[in-house]
């Protein structure tokens, strides 16, 4: 332990610790909930008991700092075709074999910290000097960076701006809902709708995820599911269905669901990348179950980027990769039939 | 000053700074310092340079 760690401690978390025995101390952030002896560090590496106290040593230590087009996070019905502030700190509370950012969210913060201090007040003060009009806490998992999220946007709402979370929503139901009530949207991965697999493949927990999705849907935050099909393992006829008339039931037909392209990575490189007819498979299940915006990824695949209206089929909005070409949206109003479409749009 | 001089000044100092910039300064360069990180070079008053990081997409995903 270094002493500039020790010094870059963020605030000591109200909320989600209380102590067991002497100097022990446990995490309620996530289901793991960590069991921390003195010195010790959690399973995602950024909260360590210090002194019979839990801290954050992520708080205010970005490792990434960049400005991204929304479509890449991906969040197709938020803000099309603005830029977006995107942070990150180092840590992560899952551990997927596929993780294709593995380099930080597989690292210790005090390893790869590159970035000057950079507190919650210097974000959003970033954010509007570039003209981004939200913040997202991504690239990592921003709910175990909880304090630094939490504090972040609640100033990003004080100064104007909206918040994105890109998760995976491995957290516990308290911290979630209490979080939820600052995100304008969110995009969460639902890796797979079997708790073995998540097991497995991520060490994570299926209900927890699903549990949330729905939470959020109902704190009003704007989610976007995002499923990466992996060959072998998600990517049968069954799989896709399950998933998806999950989706429609629990979280609504013309919730936004995102089918994304695997690569091999990290530790999962023994499998191929998904083939693109596995990609117009996966779209047409869930346009049976009755899902109305979805959606391929990391793939070039002409119209699979294109947002059409649920009610006459108009393409609303034309997307390439992350660039969007048309946007014929009129008050987030179809111009054709009038219906409205689902989403953030001002 | 020589081209090559002026390049090693200003990329021992982006290791130890980032500055930025205020709103009369004026962009006179960019520099590539590599891993994907650039410079914004200003120039401030005469005989000083200020540096500031451009942000650009990130490679990580999400």
């Amino acid at each position: 332990m270094t002493p500039e760690l020790i010094e870059c401690y963020g605030p000591v978390p109200q909320h989600d610790t209380r102590k067991e025995g002497d100097m022990k101390v446990r995490c309620d952030l996530c289901p793991k909930a960590c069991l921390l002896e003195e010195g010790q560090r959690g399973d995602c590496r950024m909260r360590i008991n210090l002194d019979g106290k839990l801290r954050a040593i992520s708080y205010g230590r970005p490792c990434a700092v960049h400005v991204d087009p929304i479509e890449k996070k991906p969040l197709f019905h938020f803000l099309p075709g603005s830029g977006i502030l995107s942070i990150a700190t180092a840590g992560c509370n899952l551990h997927c074999k596929n993780c294709q950012n593995w380099a930080i969210s597989q690292r210790n913060p005090d390893d790869i910290s590159r970035f000057e201090i950079l507190p919650p007040e210097k974000v959003v003060a970033l954010a509007k000097k570039i003209d981004s009009r939200s913040i997202a806490f991504t690239y990592t998992e921003p709910t175990i960076y909880y304090e630094y999220t939490l504090d972040t946007a609640r100033l990003a709402i004080k100064g104007g701006l909206k918040n994105v979370l890109v998760t995976a929503a491995c957290i516990n139901s308290k911290p979630w809902k209490y979080l939820c009530k600052l995100i304008d949207g969110a995009n969460v991965d639902l890796k797979f709708m079997s708790d073995r697999l998540y097991r497995e493949v991520c060490d994570g927990y299926l209900l927890p995820v699903l549990d949330n999705l729905v939470s959020a849907v109902r704190a009003g935050v704007l989610v976007e599911v995002t499923n990466l099909v992996i060959p072998t393992l998600n990517d049968s006829d069954n799989d896709i269905r399950k998933l998806c008339s999950w989706v429609a039931e629990n979280m609504g037909p013309e919730t936004p669901l995102h089918f994304s392209r695997f690569f091999p990575h990290y530790k999962l490189k023994n499998l191929p990348p998904t083939p693109a007819e596995t990609l117009k498979r996966a779209r047409d299940i869930a346009g049976e179950e009755g899902l109305k915006h979805v959606y391929a990824g990391n793939i070039h695949m002409p119209g699979a980027q294109d947002t059409a209206c649920a009610g006459c089929g108009k393409v609303l909005i034309r997307r390439t990769g992350y660039r969007v070409f048309e946007n014929h949206l009129e008050d987030g109003r179809c111009p054709e039939c009038g219906r409205e479409l689902k989403g953030v749009w001002k | 000053m020589k081209r090559r001089e002026f390049i090693r000044r200003v990329t021992v100092s982006t290791a130890v700074a980032v500055i930025p910039a205020a709103a009369a300064q004026k962009t006179v360069g960019v520099l590539e310092a590599g891993r994907g990180v650039s410079y914004r070079l200003f120039k401030y008053t005469a005989g000083r340079l200020d540096i500031e990081e451009i942000l650009k997409p990130a490679k990580w995903m999400g």
